[in-house]
């Protein structure tokens, strides 16, 4: 389970900076937007703008570097993956070397490095949220967030227990899947060698008790949140109290100015690429 | 018509000893009986509870013992409305369990612990997971920061209230799961082999905290299958096969060793010692004592033979 270790998204690192003071709110709405500009930059200059506003925000987040770049460790193959793929089926640019059929252009050297580099930088940000917010607050904000679309039928308080409960059990599922794989080693199960098929295969006795622990915790788990008064979000107050700072409201409105000229950007690549 | 309160033959039958008595039993269970629907039905099993009536005052302690699937925690499962009897009633400071809108009401003056502390605590942070319950009463925010504090220091939380709940120990889970409970201000709180899981100082963090909860007025109901934390009650209830074999105290309980090997329960280890010796005729009289009284018994009884 030792994939699961190096995740940061997900982890809170409690320190004190500008990012870990703002609102929740602010901060989800912040990462939506970003995610935006991030997707509509296909061109070198806002992509780079992107890029830049990303390492000011990992400056002032007070996290470690080092920290952050553990967390794209877990996901560094997917990101060679993604860089050679498009290296070799995109076409354009000047021809740069052919390898029997395989032939590498400019135009995919560009795209691949871009691709790869959107993951790594998608990957900073979402970590950049969750370091810099407690699950908790985070879940809160997001229910606050999501109430607005109550009136339209969606279950905010219900999904952010969920979420609540997702993050609570993470770590207990980890340690007991630790455990029941130390077990299965201990009987003799190998699940470092083999072929990719074969360590898949000697992993289900670990996944089917994991699953079944997991349904058991969730039953128990019900019970004892009705054993609390709990039904729903009905009735329900909050206990961590949420609030805009001067902070916040900069932000925000910087968030709308980046929003702007993200459109803005948009509509004019479409319209330059469709003329 | 009989008043609502008004004191039967079976109430007095079980009062706890030595201690200063509310007339009014405060959850009072009527010929419960219950069998789960998911039961094989038509096979030779029994319903997991079949006509129970018993009577719990607040500030005693109750002990409930019998083995495995003697239906202990079903019963637990009626004192706040988790389950409700398909025959006879349960009844909370008046409030009937069978009745939809009561529920909410007994779960308030009913709390619960649970024996595994991972599966009872929701939130991420320990502060916030004892305002959990709180949050579901609708308390302002105010009133919930007081009685969070409160708990928290009166359970020795205080320092870890920041912290993520699977990093405390298992005494301190479940010591997290009982100021959970205590924070919503339940008269009774049931605990179901809440120290099953523990290793024996946890165990001990625990009871203490019972002890210290029943001498603050509130009714404890400690399920157990250790007949040792069972010494620790007023009074006691034997389980057996989903029906009450026998009540008393620890003292009228746990002399009767056969009844206990029948019920597939070990007895106290002096307990069983003192039958012993009393059957080797080495004591005259089988009762309920510690070490240095019963050495000194049997070096009585030794000068008399
Ligand atoms: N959810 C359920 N569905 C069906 N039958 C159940 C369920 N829970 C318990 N039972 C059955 O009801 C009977 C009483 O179970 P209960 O859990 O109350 O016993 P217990 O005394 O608490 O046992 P333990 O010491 O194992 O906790 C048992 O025969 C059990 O198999
Ligand atoms: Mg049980």
């Amino acid at each position: 389970m030792g994939i699961l270790r190096g995740i940061t998204i997900g982890q809170h690192y409690p320190v004190d900076s500008l990012l870990h003071r703002l609102d929740p709110r602010t901060k989800i709405l912040g990462t939506m937007v970003y995610l935006v500009a991030l997707l509509g930059a296909n061109d070198p200059l806002p992509f780079l703008a992107v890029a830049a506003v990303t390492v000011f925000l990992c400056t002032i987040s007070h996290i470690p570097w080092r920290l952050l770049s553990n967390g794209l460790r877990p996901l560094r193959y997917i990101i060679i993956f993604t860089f050679v793929l498009h290296l070799f089926v995109t076409p354009g640019g000047t021809l740069l070397g052919q390898l029997g059929r395989l032939a590498v252009y400019s135009g995919g050297v560009w795209r691949g490095a871009q691709l790869a580099f959107r993951l790594v930088l998608m990957i900073l940000t979402t970590s950049l949220l969750t370091l810099t917010t407690s699950p908790i607050v985070l879940t809160d904000g997001l229910e606050r967030l999501l109430a607005i679309f109550k009136p339209l039928g969606l279950p905010a308080h219900e999904l952010a227990m969920m979420m609540t409960i997702a993050l609570r059990f993470i770590p207990i599922l980890i340690e007991e899947a630790d455990k029941i794989s130390k077990a299965q080693i201990a009987r003799g199960a190998d699940l470092e060698s083999g072929s990719l098929l074969q360590r898949l295969q000697s992993m289900l006795p670990i996944l089917v008790p994991l699953f079944i622990s997991a349904l058991r915790r969730a039953d128990e788990l019900a019970i004892a949140m009705e054993a609390r008064c709990y039904r729903g979000g009905e009735g329900r107050s909050q206990y961590i109290e949420l609030s805009f700072s001067r902070a916040d409201k900069v932000a925000l409105l910087l968030l709308s100015l980046g929003l702007v000229a993200t459109l803005g950007n948009m509509l004019w690549s479409w319209f330059s690429n469709g003329v | 018509m009989t008043s609502k309160y008004e004191i039967t033959t079976a109430t007095l039958q079980g009062d706890p000893p030595g201690k200063e008595q509310p007339l009014l039993p405060f959850i009072r269970l009527r010929e419960v009986s219950y069998d789960y629907p998911t039961s094989r039905q038509g096979q030779e099993e029994f319903p997991a509870l079949r006509d129970v009536s018993l009577d719990i005052y607040l500030g005693e302690f109750l002990a409930i013992l019998g083995a495995n699937g003697s239906g202990k925690s079903t019963l637990a499962r009626h004192l706040n409305a988790l389950l409700v009897p398909d025959k006879g009633t349960v009844e909370v400071a008046g409030n009937l369990s069978s009745d939809q809108l009561k529920r909410f009401t007994i779960r308030q003056l009913v709390g619960m612990v649970f024996q595994n502390p991972d599966n009872q605590i929701v939130a991420t942070v320990v502060e916030e997971d004892v305002a959990f319950g709180l949050e579901n009463l609708g308390l302002p925010r105010g009133e919930m920061q007081k009685r969070v504090a409160q708990v928290l220091q009166q359970f020795g939380l205080w320092e870890y209230r920041q912290l993520a709940p699977h990093l405390l120990s298992g005494g301190q889970k479940q010591r997290l799961a009982i100021a959970g409970v205590v924070a919503m201000a339940p008269q009774c709180i049931v605990f179901d082999e809440a120290t099953a899981m523990l290793d024996p100082a946890g165990r001990r963090e625990v009871l203490a905290c019972m002890r210290q909860l029943c001498q603050q007025g509130h009714g404890i109901v400690l399920i157990t299958q250790q007949v040792e934390e069972a010494l620790m009650a007023d009074r006691v209830v034997l389980l057996d096969e989903g029906r009450i074999a026998t009540t008393g105290t620890p003292e009228e309980i746990f002399r009767q060793i056969d009844l206990l090997q029948r019920l597939q329960l070990e007895a106290p280890l002096l307990a069983e010692l003192s039958w012993r010796l009393h059957g080797e005729g080495l004591l005259s009289e089988h009762r309920l004592r510690n070490p240095v009284e019963m050495a000194a018994d049997i070096c009585l009884s030794k000068r008399k033979i």
